[in-house]
């Protein structure tokens, strides 16, 4: 490296490298609480957070028409009607700072690449801070019903995280469509949101979702913590690939 | 008919004596010889003395009554027979040579009018036994002589074997014929025959058998056939009724069979058949028929273990070996599958291998695992043992916590946000294209990059789409070569389209 900056954190991670040329940070452009968010563009990464109370469980996923992501589930229970209910989230809008206009003038810091580039402003934070990625859920798939141990194996009973104040994306999910164990393919990929909830896979089988190849590891004891779930209608024998076909940060502002 | 015989005697001094062979019918007026229509009488010297002889005369009531003489040396036994007619009284006379003369008496009794009895039916009692009993019913009697009743095998009147019962021992499985008759009169008064026929009892044909579900290690079922009849024998055969399992002989309305021939594997059903037999001794042919069906059902072998936990463990240090706990296999019964996920595992204190495997009850496992380079990060290890699992989970030490002596702080625009320091620091994007499909043309995109500092480890793939609706929209390989990163959708059956964003954390 010539010229420019580079900056680690204690853990000897990069924080800034004017070098590359592409990096830029993920900045907070909005949060709050709400059932959808407005003016929504394509590259935002949505967080969301629940906080169900002790004993109870919610399911979030996203439904984007435009610029309007709306936020469909339960927030407390796992009955419900999760096709057509909206549920009120904590969320959180990140955004790649060169995406971000900025404007104003006084005290702050500013990086450019060799390019001449921003990658770096600090008046895109303008008060929200950046969005800080603390880690991932792997992706994971199912051959069958085992558990496929080539390129990925994440956690059998989809757990994401146990921090239950962390914002995970929902960029992963889509609304299901409830199904009453017919048809045979997944109908929806939620993020749940679990307080010391103790259910088995039987009672919310019993509700007509109905998960993939395996059923005791998915709802099973008490849970505490974030997870995703694929729900599907239909019987349990076909192949369902993918029950976490993507990676799924989660995170919180720094 | 019947035979009689008359002695005759004829002394020295010519008196002569007729007298019968025995008794003394015949001696006396009052007291006859009674004699009937076509009866025979035997007139036989008996003693005649030299020089004497005796004639024979008044023979009316016999078809030849002709006189005839015997003397002491000639003329051989004379037999005559009883003409048909009207009862009378017939006074034989002899006569010796000497003139002396003695009196026989032979009443004819006239023959009565005999008519043939008609049978209307035969029936029988369908006794629980090898015989059961015939009874023959008349419609009408006949008259005149003495009712009798035969049973024969053949279809010909028969020449004896009558009886005055109406009843017969009649075997089952055969035809007889029977007949009624006056007297005994074969000559023509007696009934036409009637044919009967009996037949077998036919075995149980509902005998309410239970279909039982069995463990899927059970070695035997319990069949209970709850409607038997006691002596008869049952048999449990496949469904066919080629096969047969278990034979068993009821002794009361319920019989209970345990079943170990022919069981179904686990999960699965077979339909069997009942067959019983009655034996003979209780009116059956004792063949078997069919009877019934049931099933037995094997249940599916449990492969979800009682759940095991790996303690998880915490502040370990940075690119450590971890092994977990042991845990202990319980709760199934049959042999299941072993799987690990980002680590190794070792069996009943086996070396540690990340190949899959097998457990049954009582094997032992840990797993193992390198702890993560970075400070204060999970490193995660899933052991799926049949449908059970759990996650080892070994968290790295907290990194310094020094803020001081190093670094650069960076504060967003309200002066109080840190978003940049030792310890904080905020995502990196370090890629992002818009708009893109992958599909089966178009099956993977390539990010070029400086690599260094760049792993899966650090690095998160973010897919946006407002179009997912199966797995098969997702892009969702993702390989970190040395000059870049490759986002592929290999299996092509759908279009991803969307947006990816690759984020270092």
């Amino acid at each position: 490296m010539s010229y420019g900056i580079k900056t680690f954190d204690a853990a000897g991670r990069v924080q800034i490298d004017t070098t590359r040329a592409e990096d830029t940070g993920l900045i907070v452009v909005d949060s709050g609480t709400a059932s959808s968010i407005s003016n929504v563009t394509d590259e935002d990464l949505i967080f969301v957070n629940l906080q169900p109370s002790s004993g109870n469980i919610g399911f979030v996923a996203k439904s984007l028409s435009g610029t309007t992501m709306s936020f469909f589930g339960t927030a407390t229970s796992e009955e419900g009607n999760f096709e057509g209910d909206s549920v009120s989230v904590n969320y959180i809008v990140a955004r790649k700072g060169s995406s971000i206009s900025y404007s104003g003038t006084g005290y702050g810091f500013q990086c450019f690449n060799e390019d001449g580039g921003t990658i770096y402003d600090t008046r895109g934070f303008n008060g929200n801070g950046g969005f800080a990625i603390a880690g991932y859920s792997e992706p994971q798939q199912h051959t069958g019903d085992l558990f496929a141990t080539t390129q990925y194996g994440g956690p059998a009973n989809g757990l994401i995280t146990s921090t239950t104040t962390d914002y995970v994306s929902v960029e992963n999910t889509f609304v299901g469509t409830i199904g009453t164990n017919t048809g045979n393919k997944v109908k929806g990929r939620y993020i749940v949101f679990a307080n010391n909830f103790s259910a088995n896979y039987t009672s919310v089988e019993s509700k007509g979702y109905r998960e993939g190849s395996t059923t005791s590891t998915y709802f099973s004891g008490t849970m505490t913590g974030i997870y995703f779930y694929r729900m599907r209608a239909g019987p349990q024998s076909s192949h369902i690939a993918h029950p976490n076909p993507s990676t799924i940060p989660y995170g919180g502002t720094t | 008919m019947a035979s009689y015989t008359v002695k005759i005697n004829v002394n020295s001094g010519g008196l002569i004596d007729l007298f019968p062979a025995s008794g003394t019918d015949g001696e006396n007026f009052g007291a006859p010889l009674e004699v009937d229509p076509g009866d025979t009488v035997t007139f036989l010297r008996n003693s005649i003395q030299s020089g004497k002889s005796a004639t024979i005369s008044g023979l009316d009531i016999f078809t030849s009554n002709s006189n005839f003489t015997m003397s002491a040396f000639a003329g051989s036994p004379v037999t005559r027979t009883v003409a048909s007619g009207s009862t009378s009284l017939d006074i034989i006379t002899g006569t010796s040579s000497d003139f002396e003369s003695d009196s026989f008496y032979i009443k004819r009794i006239a023959a009565a009018s005999i008519t043939a009895p008609t049978i209307s039916s035969v029936t029988s009692n369908n006794a629980s036994a090898a015989n059961v009993t015939a009874t023959v019913n008349l419609s009408s009697t006949g008259s005149g002589g003495t009712l009798k009743y035969a049973q024969t095998t053949s279809n010909s009147v028969p020449a004896s074997g009558w009886q005055t019962s109406a009843s017969f021992s009649h075997p089952r499985g055969t035809t007889r014929y029977y007949w009624a008759s006056q007297d005994e009169d074969t000559s023509g008064a007696y009934s036409s025959s009637t044919s009967h026929t009996v037949g077998y009892i036919a075995p149980d044909t509902d005998t309410s058998p239970n279909s039982p579900t069995i463990g899927s290690s059970s070695s035997s079922a319990s069949i209970t056939l709850s409607a038997v009849t006691s002596g008869e024998t049952y048999q449990l055969r496949n469904l066919t009724g080629q096969t047969t399992y278990h034979t068993a002989t009821a002794n009361s309305g319920s019989l209970t069979i345990s079943q170990t021939g022919g069981l179904p594997s686990a999960g699965s059903t077979i339909t069997y058949s009942v067959y019983s037999s009655r034996p003979t001794s209780i009116g059956g042919d004792a063949g078997y028929d069919y009877a019934d069906s049931y099933t037995i059902t094997r249940s599916s072998f449990d492969t979800e273990p009682t759940q095991f936990t790996f303690t998880d463990v915490s502040n370990v240090s940075t690119s450590t070996t971890q092994t977990s706990n042991q845990i202990t296999i319980s709760g199934i019964d049959t042999t299941v599958n072993v799987y690990v996920t980002n680590g190794t595992y070792s069996k009943n204190s086996g070396s540690y291998t990340s190949s899959s495997g097998t457990a049954v009850n009582g094997d032992t496992f840990r797993v193992r695992h390198t702890s993560s380079a970075q400070n204060s990060h999970p490193t995660n290890t899933t052991l799926a043992v049949g449908d059970t699992s759990d996650i080892f989970t070994s968290t790295t030490i907290a990194g310094s916590s020094s803020t001081s002596s190093y670094g650069i702080q960076l504060f967003d625009t309200d002066g109080g946000t840190k978003v940049l320091s030792p310890n904080e620091r905020f995502g990196t994007v370090i890629a992002y294209s818009s708009s893109v499909t992958l599909d089966s043309t178009t099956t993977y995109i390539d990010f070029v990059m400086d690599m260094t500092g760049i792993s899966a480890a650090t690095t998160s793939v973010i897919l946006i789409s407002a179009s997912f609706v199966n797995s098969a929209d997702y892009a969702d390989t993702f390989s970190f070569l040395t000059d870049r990163i490759r986002v592929s959708k290999p299996d092509g059956a759908s279009t991803f389209f969307g947006d990816i964003l690759i984020v270092r954390f």
